[in-house]
């Protein structure tokens, strides 16, 4: 046998239904900040473990070749002075033009060849065992990148690249100043 | 972990686990989510009426259900706690609630030690006697008179709204560590079409461009400004630049 809505036996609405669906709404709303910024945060991290690329330079007589997959960069660095050479391991996070390099581990593979000290040795002796460093970068050309840095102190180096910096980059790739 | 003990039964929240005591026998019984929450409600509030609004809010935190939930909770708990002998009657009062008899007292034995904090909106909804014959030596009491119970303030149960509001705060948090980590750490750079090239510099209040001995004869060029160093590139040609004093430092 079937009940007729709103009658005793089948009341239209459960017992409470005013305040449960303000409830549920409230807990709707409450839940839109948290769902909005994991999702920023989730596109911050797929965007920068989107990366695929090397990176070669010569820079006052440091060399430096750069490899980054999956968000994760190994850089090796020689200074063609003493010979001294340093692999240095980081995750990159990628946002628009910036790149900011969570440094994680610093290791000296090859000692100086004669007495002197290098740049190398005294700059990553010096930071700790986790660094932040971050810098802006820009296409010039098909394979050439400049990049910014500000800190810690000015600089501006060039770098021959293959590949993308970036999952964005990849698929949408930044203007070139024109020149 | 803690349990609420009232004549023969033991409730045993956290495990959802009722437990009667017959002639040295135990006899367990499982209890939903729901009908934990509002017998734990009906015992913290003994003699109290509970309306059915505030026992189907603590009983389904605010979720939709249909109007013989609670009903049907109450007739599960009575089937659990009915006697013999009658030591828990849960009675219904028309167009009020629920309310909550017991024959003997209630007690709270807790099986570990747990800090046991006041809240601080005063919202705490177990108030619990507990046996204190460790605080009041029994000697100190004359004979015949029963250990007096004291009352401890159990921690509130988080509602999911609460939760969700600490989670907002939380991000909020995030959020604005995140953004004033990225505006400090930001390098902006703008670049401008000039006779000498295009000019590209991080836009930076304590150096001046113009100031700097850049190149000026005319040319298709891109020039990259930082500070006080610059690199001038042409296509084709090997980059140069004015070094800075410090040396290269990589990573």
């Amino acid at each position: 046998m079937a009940f007729r809505r709103g009658t005793d036996r089948c009341p239209s609405r459960p017992v409470g239904y005013e305040n449960q669906a303000m409830t549920r709404k409230r807990l709707f709303l409450l839940l839109i900040f948290p769902v909005l910024v994991g999702i920023a945060g989730l596109a911050l991290l797929v965007n920068s473990m989107g990366c695929n690329y090397t990176l070669r330079s010569t820079h006052r007589d440091v060399d430096y070749y750069g490899v980054c997959r999956g968000g994760f960069v190994n850089l090796v660095e020689t200074d063609l002075t003493t010979g001294s050479t340093w692999t240095v391991g980081a995750f990159q996070f990628s946002l628009a033009d910036q790149l900011l390099f969570v440094v994680h581990s610093r290791n000296h593979i090859r000692e100086s060849s004669g007495k002197a000290t290098s740049v190398l040795d005294t700059y990553n002796r010096s930071l700790g065992a986790i660094s932040f460093v971050n810098y802006a970068w820009m296409p010039v050309g098909r394979r050439r990148v400049v990049f910014f840095q500000t800190s810690p102190y000015h600089d501006v180096l060039t770098m021959t690249r293959e590949g993308h910096i970036s999952l964005w980059d990849a698929y949408f790739p930044y203007d070139r100043p024109a020149y | 972990m803690s349990r609420l003990i009232f004549g023969s039964f033991v409730l045993e929240a956290e495990i959802r686990q009722l437990t009667r005591k017959l002639a040295g026998e135990d006899v367990r019984v499982r209890l939903s989510g729901a009908e934990v929450a509002i017998l734990e409600q009906l015992l913290a509030n003994e003699g109290v009426v509970q309306s059915k609004e505030d026992l189907l809010a603590i009983g389904w935190s605010g979720r939709p259900v249909s109007p013989n939930s609670l009903p049907v909770a109450i007739a599960n708990l009575r089937r659990h706690l009915q006697g013999p002998p009658p030591e828990v009657e849960i009675r219904t009062l028309p167009r009020e609630g629920y309310l909550l008899k017991l024959a003997s007292g209630l007690q709270l034995e807790r099986l570990a030690d747990e800090p046991v904090t006041p809240s601080e909106n005063g919202q705490d909804h177990v108030a619990a006697p507990e046996e204190t014959t460790a605080d009041i030596p029994a000697a100190a009491l004359p004979p015949g008179v029963p250990v007096p119970p004291t009352y401890v303030i159990a921690r509130p149960r988080l509602t999911t709204q609460q939760r969700l509001v600490r989670l907002n705060i939380a991000c909020l948090v995030v959020v604005v560590i995140f953004v004033l980590v990225t505006v400090h750490e930001w390098v902006p750079v703008d670049c401008a079409e000039e006779p000498r090239g295009t000019v590209c510099i991080v836009d930076d209040d304590q150096h001046d461009a113009a100031a700097l001995e850049l190149p000026t004869n005319a040319g298709q060029r891109l020039i990259a400004v930082s500070g006080d160093a610059w690199l001038e590139i042409q296509r084709g040609v090997p980059a140069r630049d004015r070094p800075v004093s410090e040396p290269a430092r990589g990573l």
